[in-house]
């Protein structure tokens, strides 16, 4: 595992939050709308008519979790071009609240994907196979956001 | 609780995986929830107690510190100017031969270049009140940016009002961070800063040493698979000096100057103004119009200013056409030739710098140079002192460097030839030199208690 080291020095004690592309992260409206089109996605494919409740929530799952780790641990950087790339080597995840860990906003965004993986096991109580796959997807994202991972690169990947 | 623990139990025979799961992320999701926000940069709040020991034991730091010793020394060393800086200046109220100053076309002295500036403070006044952006623009900064670009050979040309901000605001405009800037230990204090403020990555390469540099190239080429680089060159002290038409160090060495991306030259040196310029390409320069810190948030050139450097433009130009031994570069040539073969034998002292250069710097030899750094001043100090206080008095002066460079270059006397200069007078001044210089290094120096005389007397051989 490859460490992103510090080597720019990132304001620590800006307040309030200068960095534009994450400073809404914090917004209780974020965390509602957050929760809000999650489910809509639940409530959409109920309506197209995938009756099989075990399916439809593995299908949230499995989008939820590829789109917010493309989302949140992938992308890297600022789409500003006004703080020359200081931020160029964090991703999203790691951008968050000026990289102090589990604040409040970081155990909400952590909570989701836990909860949503508990009702997808909930819901896939008879198919052990499928409920593995869920968490193989879910895991990914989870992991992402544990304090220890902050700033590591797994084998280089996206450094 | 107990219908809990049922429900778990039967949920277990049913699928256990599935329950092993779901308690596992559950404790997962509590142990992760009770974990402290950690901010390792938030303090700790004070107590009271804490508060008001802190207060009733701080002591406000004085406006300005008080000086040390070799500070107070320092001061006392810098000399007072009572005249134009020709080739004779008035310092301390005696008349000396002016060596400080960067006068190597010698036009100071000249009635056109002064009457030149004059005819502008009558057309302009004397400030221009206003950035280059806001009022501060007259027809004579163009007619000045075209005739450089001109001079130069290149497509464009900026006006900066201060000959250090002219570098330390280019480079951030070419470089920002995330680049990579190859530079050079031994450039002025203020590239360096213009590197730094650029926030790339830098790597300083030993002084004139090409291989070094190709080292860092090859160690780049390996990260970026490519072997591109822009040059800059900083060319305050090559301008006006270096080059049979002083168009630099490029036609010293037969180079076209498109190969550099950007060349800035201060113009306090040799074109006897103040300010600077930066030429290039046109993309370089009206760059600078916009992210140049130097141009857009200063005031511009004073008018008379850039008069004087039209006026040495056209000197310069006028020179072109002179063959011979009257041509500038050939008399700056002959006369560091004649003052350095002049100043062969001296004691105690190496002459440092290309032999050709009307640049001198006079160091301590191996011999006289003592480990402290402020000793070889007040030796050097020493010199220069008694060369003012001879029967032909010299106006030499220490080279000066910030206390912040990334190579301290070793204490030198600095003298500066020039093209006015005439062969007697270097003649002169080279033998009060080798005459000052026996005798300090003969007789010894009368330092401050802390430092020992000795040491300089017993250090002292011949030559």
């Amino acid at each position: 595992m490859i460490k992103v080291g510090p080597e720019d020095s990132i304001p620590q004690r800006i307040e309030p939050l200068t960095n534009k592309s994450i400073n809404w992260a914090g917004d209780k409206f974020f965390w509602i709308f957050y929760v809000w089109i999650i489910f809509g996605f639940r409530i959409f494919l109920w309506m197209i008519g995938i009756e099989d409740s075990a399916a439809a929530w593995t299908a949230t799952n499995i989008v939820h979790s590829v789109v917010t780790f493309f989302a949140f641990h992938w992308i890297k950087g600022t789409p500003f071009s006004y703080d020359q790339g200081i931020y160029d080597k964090l991703t999203f995840w790691e951008q968050i609240d000026c990289e102090i860990q589990n604040t409040w906003t970081r155990k909400f965004l952590l909570i989701i994907p836990i909860v949503l993986l508990l009702i997808t096991c909930n819901h896939t109580k008879q198919n052990t196979s499928l409920m593995m796959v869920n968490v193989f997807f879910a895991s990914f994202v989870i992991i992402g956001k544990f304090p220890a991972m902050h700033r590591v690169r797994i084998l280089g990947i996206n450094k | 609780m107990i219908y809990i623990v049922e429900f778990i139990v039967t949920a277990f025979r049913e699928s256990p995986y599935h329950v092993i799961t779901e308690i596992f992320f559950a404790v997962l999701l509590l142990v992760l929830l009770l974990q402290k926000a950690h901010n390792p940069t938030k303090e700790k709040p004070l107590t009271k107690k804490e508060e008001d020991e802190l207060i009733a034991e701080w002591e406000p730091e004085p406006l300005s510190r008080p000086l040390n010793e070799e500070e107070k020394w320092e001061l006392s060393t810098i000399p007072l100017i009572e005249s134009k800086p020709g080739i004779m200046v008035t310092m301390n109220g005696k008349k000396t031969l002016n060596f400080g100053s960067y006068n190597f076309l010698g036009v100071v002295d000249l009635p056109e270049f002064t009457e030149a500036a004059k005819k502008e403070i009558y057309k302009y006044g004397v400030g221009t009140c206003g950035p280059r952006g806001f009022y501060g623009t007259l027809q004579i900064h163009l007619d000045l940016e075209q005739r450089l670009a001109k001079f130069m050979g290149t497509p464009e040309a900026i006006l900066y009002a201060y000959g250090f901000a002219t570098i330390s605001s280019a480079i951030p405009t070419l470089a920002k961070r995330g680049d990579v800037i190859f530079c050079d230990e031994g450039v002025s204090f203020a590239v360096q800063t213009g590197v730094t403020l650029s926030r790339s990555k830098v790597y300083y390469f030993r002084h004139n040493d090409v291989d070094h540099l190709e080292e860092f190239l090859k160690l780049q080429d390996e990260i970026d698979q490519k072997y591109s680089c822009r040059l800059a060159i900083e060319e305050s002290l090559s301008l006006g000096v270096l080059g049979k038409t002083e168009r630099g160090i490029c036609e010293y060495y037969n180079i076209s100057r498109d190969a550099v991306e950007c060349t800035t030259s201060s113009l306090g040196n040799a074109f006897s103004s103040v300010g600077g310029f930066c030429c290039g390409s046109a993309i370089v320069v009206k760059q600078q119009t916009l992210l140049g810190a130097g141009y857009c948030f200063s005031a511009s050139l004073p008018a008379l200013l850039c008069g004087s450097s039209l006026k040495v433009l056209d000197i310069l130009e006028h020179n072109e056409k002179i063959e011979g031994p009257d041509n500038i570069f050939s008399k700056l040539k002959t006369l560091s030739l004649h003052f350095r073969a002049e100043l062969a034998g001296i004691h105690g002292l190496e002459v440092a710098g290309d032999p050709s250069v009307p640049l001198v710097h006079l160091r301590l030899n191996s011999k006289t140079s003592q480990k402290n750094r402020h000793k070889n001043e007040r030796i050097l100090q020493e010199i220069v002192n008694k060369c003012f206080e001879s029967e032909y008095p010299l106006g030499l002066t220490r080279a000066k460097y910030s206390e912040e460079e990334y190579l301290m270059p070793p204490p030198s006397i600095r003298i500066c030839i020039s093209a006015s200069h005439s062969k007697e007078q270097l003649t002169k001044a080279a033998q009060v030199l080798k005459k000052v210089a026996e005798s300090v290094f003969r007789d010894g120096i009368s330092f401050d208690n802390e430092l020992n005389s000795n040491e300089i007397n017993s250090n002292n051989l011949d030559n």
